[in-house]
């Protein structure tokens, strides 16, 4: 099975300084790849130069096997990859949150009453068919999350791109967050601050500082207390490899 | 569920059109006299909540009602100085006064009590342009955030011992807050187009299926247009 994203030396400028320096990075079709880093970083920029929303000033963005550098190349492959923002309030642009849910299904030209229907039957996997009704903008930042999630699972993606997806989730709409995402049998990147969120998902790791990517290593050591951890990776680490 | 605004939308509409070609002020006071009557034994509950925005408006008539009657020409009244006052002009001042009081009330009482969410799906039923539909449903989804927003940024500016006065000051730090409120519009709406983009959008939004008019909605919508034949008549005779 071909890779489903594929970067070769991709390099992001803006106004004239370099975001992302020649990142190389391949994902395979079940990879869980998390990606740490500083504030400014340029993680959510590696994202969105995934999804072709941002413009690479050299380097390859490979989808699928096809090499996209125009609009309509990665119109093409978007369908397949779901991307979490970082903001719900950006994602949620429909009133209710049925309707929201519909709108990949729509535009992938469902019918009205089918997008609705699959809408319902998302909500329902991920246990919160209860507030299909409910106006987004009354949600709480948990609900917010996982009505997110339900628009991009209901495109049926083989890729999810998550921008902190905890962020301001509260801990029980965090556990089913982490259930449903368990549950997803794709390929995954997680960018995040939260490190058990990271342990518990990723498979491995990566840390992204000063826009270039390193190798970096999960694992879980005592500290004052105990919680799992992420640390770029030594060349003298035994656990290397 | 929403409630269903189209029989009411439908209402308001009609009535407002035929009030608004009233020409005879004593068929304009009969209509006003009537929609008040009608409102008081009916929803007075509605009236009485909304009562202060009804008089907001009856403030900006009263301007008029003031000034018009200087600037129409005809029969002396009386006159001010050098400013006099028509008795036609009076008469205009007194129609348009009865007319835009009418036409409120009517839709203070078939709409006010909307969501403004089910507004939006009404109006999804009218011949209206789609991008302008857009428009209005997005509005209706970002007004809270954007009030957050804004609610926030005075917030931090009262934490921090800003107290809004008459000064210089305070007009400089409302227009930066203005200024930041637009920079961050521009940039979420960048954001929001980009995740429509995400998700393959291409300008069709989903909407929820409206359930079929019912009998009482039709009667609803005929005795309305009953009334509106009603008055163009008495108007026109």
């Amino acid at each position: 099975m071909t890779a489903p994203v594929v970067l070769d030396r991709l390099s992001v400028t803006r106004d004239g300084l370099p975001v992302l320096r020649e990142v190389s990075l391949t994902l395979a079709p079940r990879d869980r790849l998390a990606i740490v880093g500083p504030n400014g970083a340029g993680k959510t920029t590696l994202l969105r130069a995934i999804m072709g929303l941002q413009v690479p000033s050299s380097g390859t963005v490979a989808l699928f096997g096809q090499t996209c550098t125009h609009e309509a190349e990665f119109r093409s492959h978007r369908p397949r990859i779901g991307f979490l923002f970082q903001d719900s309030d950006d994602q949620l642009f429909c009133p209710t949150v049925v309707e929201d849910v519909a709108f990949g299904p729509l535009n992938l030209g469902q019918s009205n009453a089918q997008a609705l229907k699959i809408a319902r039957e998302t909500l329902a996997h991920l246990g919160i068919a209860a507030l299909a009704e409910r106006l987004v903008h009354k949600l709480s930042g948990g609900e917010k999350r996982l009505v997110c999630l339900a628009g991009l699972l209901a495109m049926r993606p083989q890729v999810l791109l998550l921008d902190e997806p905890t962020n301001g989730v509260d801990a029980e709409n965090g556990a089913r967050l982490r259930a449903v995402l368990h549950g997803f049998e794709g390929a995954m990147i997680m960018v995040s601050h939260d490190d058990g969120f990271v342990a518990d998902l990723a498979n491995r790791a990566r840390l992204l500082s000063g826009g270039c990517l390193q190798e970096a290593d999960i694992h879980d050591h005592a500290h004052l207390h105990r919680h799992p951890h992420v640390h770029p990776r030594m060349k003298t680490d035994p656990n290397a490899g | 569920m929403t409630q269903d605004l189209r029989p009411s939308l439908a209402c308001a509409l009609i009535l407002v059109l035929a009030v608004s070609q009233l020409a005879s002020l004593s068929t304009a006071l009969g209509a006003l006299a009537s929609t008040v009557l009608g409102g008081l034994i009916w929803q007075r509950a509605r009236l009485v909540a909304h009562k202060r925005r009804l008089l907001h408006l009856e403030v900006f008539l009263l301007l008029v009602l003031l000034t018009l009657p200087f600037t129409v020409a005809g029969t002396a009244l009386f006159s001010l100085g050098p400013l006099v006052a028509s008795v036609e002009g009076v008469a205009r001042a007194l129609l348009v006064v009865a007319k835009i009081s009418t036409a409120v009330l009517l839709i203070t009482l078939f709409l006010a009590q909307a969501e403004p969410l089910a507004l939006a799906r009404a109006l999804h039923a009218a011949p209206l342009p789609k991008p302008l539909l857009r428009l209005i449903s997005l509005t209706l989804r970002y007004l809270s955030v954007v009030s957050d927003e804004f609610n926030r940024l005075r917030e931090a500016a009262k934490a921090r011992s800003f107290r809004p006065a008459t000064t210089l000051r305070t007009w400089r730090v409302m227009g930066l807050m203005m200024g930041t409120m637009l920079l961050r519009a521009l940039s979420r709406a960048d954001r929001i187009s980009e995740a429509m983009r995400a998700r393959s959008g291409a300008g069709h939004m989903p909407h929820l299926p409206l359930p079929a008019l019912s009998r009482r909605d039709h009667l609803r919508i005929g005795a309305s247009l009953i009334g509106a034949l009603f008055l163009t008549v008495m108007d026109r005779l």
